[in-house]
């Protein structure tokens, strides 16, 4: 069995519920299924507005802007990929997702400067490079729960080799994940792993930042979880608001594994059991340090 | 809908007591929700089961701000 990323059938479970069942209570307009970043001291403003501003922000943070060819690893409903093409003018932006929905969700707007792979990161063979990558809230899924710090910088490590080489040199990649804050995996219940987010394990930052050492430079962490409160808040109003209707679409066990995983979530990042991290990556052109060292450096067995 | 004290307070009782499987008799109102033994998800899904019953949003971390039976009832009277 491949340690390796959530498959196919379970990123299916959680983001085929349906498309309809889903813009019930994400922003209509972005379906934008990760933070926003919000102005934490205006409380009245929108969700829609607070997606707007998270991808710009990637957009920018990557350099993406004027650029031939971008790449979004884990596109969900193309949120990021729409932006990329009409507001920062990139020629032709890539996307890859597991779900067939999303994939045809974004289909549907029939813009032909997007493309969208239904294919893992693991399977991307680009033909030419990237000129800067963007993922959102998508690293979560690539470790299988109940690995060791070791075997999930390894996993983390195959991303980061795999970016580089597709990245022009300078390149930036702009990350977006939910990690680990006060807390492991044995601190959360087994409802979130096994019913929401089937085969994934959160990242902790240290593992991103020893799977990307050497590879990439770290320019910037961020860390706001008080913008994913305010994000979830959102989501979870908006699901209750329209129960009956979610109910009708999607049956009411999924109704109430949503508004459970919402919940939890909420008091998760509150409590700071949870962080989120934003990422900014710039390619190191002439690495000096060889998987060989690193595995050295961090011995599996001081680490775990 | 506008629900007294007491009322949430039977609500709160009766959810901990199927969840606990322990007779309503045997939790104590002025003792912590959290020591009871309820997990960190039953008490989350009780947030919500108290947004149904009082018609208000209930914030998730509600059995951490107002950790007991009694402060939590009373809070919720108040919102509801």
């Amino acid at each position: 069995m491949t340690t390796r990323g959530a498959s196919a059938e379970a990123i299916q479970h959680h983001y085929d519920v349906s498309n309809d069942f889903y813009r019930m209570w994400l922003d209509p307009k972005t379906m934008s299924y990760t933070s926003g970043i919000f102005q934490l001291d205006d409380p009245n403003q929108s969700l829609s507005d607070a997606q707007r501003t998270k991808v710009d922000y990637h957009a920018q943070t990557a350099r993406a802007a004027n650029q031939a060819r971008v790449l979004d690893i884990g596109c969900g409903w193309g949120n990021m990929l729409f932006s990329l093409v009409r507001d920062h003018n990139v020629k032709h932006a890539t996307g890859l997702t597991l779900s067939k929905a999303q994939r045809r969700h974004i289909l549907d707007a029939g813009d032909p400067r997007i493309e969208v792979r239904l294919e893992s990161y693991v399977d991307h063979a680009p033909e030419s490079e990237y000129d800067a990558i963007v993922s959102v809230e998508a690293i979560e899924h690539f470790a299988r729960f109940g690995l060791s710090w070791a075997e999930k910088v390894d996993i983390y490590r195959e991303l980061f080799s795999k970016a580089h080489a597709w990245l022009k040199p300078g390149g930036w990649m702009s990350l977006q994940m939910t990690t680990y804050g006060n807390s492991c995996s044995a601190s959360f219940d087994q409802f979130v792993a096994e019913e929401i987010f089937r085969e994934a394990d959160l990242p902790r930052l240290s593992e991103i930042c020893a799977a990307c050492d050497g590879l990439f430079s770290v320019e910037t962490v961020l860390n706001g979880r008080e913008h994913y409160v305010r994000t979830l808040r959102h989501w979870l109003a908006g699901l209750r608001s329209r129960r009956a209707d979610a109910i009708a679409t999607a049956g009411m066990e999924v109704y109430r594994r949503y508004d459970t995983f919402l919940r939890l979530s909420t008091y998760m990042f509150e409590s700071g059991a949870c962080d989120l991290q934003r990422i900014a990556l710039r390619r190191i052109d002439t690495p000096r340090v060889r998987t060989q060292t690193l595995s050295t450096t961090y011995n599996a067995g001081a680490i775990s | 809908m506008k629900r007294s004290q007491s009322e949430v307070q039977e609500f709160i009782v009766q959810y901990l007591s199927t969840k606990l499987d322990v007779s309503p008799e045997r939790l104590e109102v002025d003792a912590p929700i959290m020591t009871t033994g309820i997990s960190s998800r039953e008490a989350v899904v009780l947030s919500g089961e108290l947004e149904d019953f009082i018609g208000q949003p209930v914030e998730p971390s509600v059995a951490w701000e107002y950790p007991t039976i009694a402060a939590l009832s009373q809070h919720l009277a108040t919102l509801s």
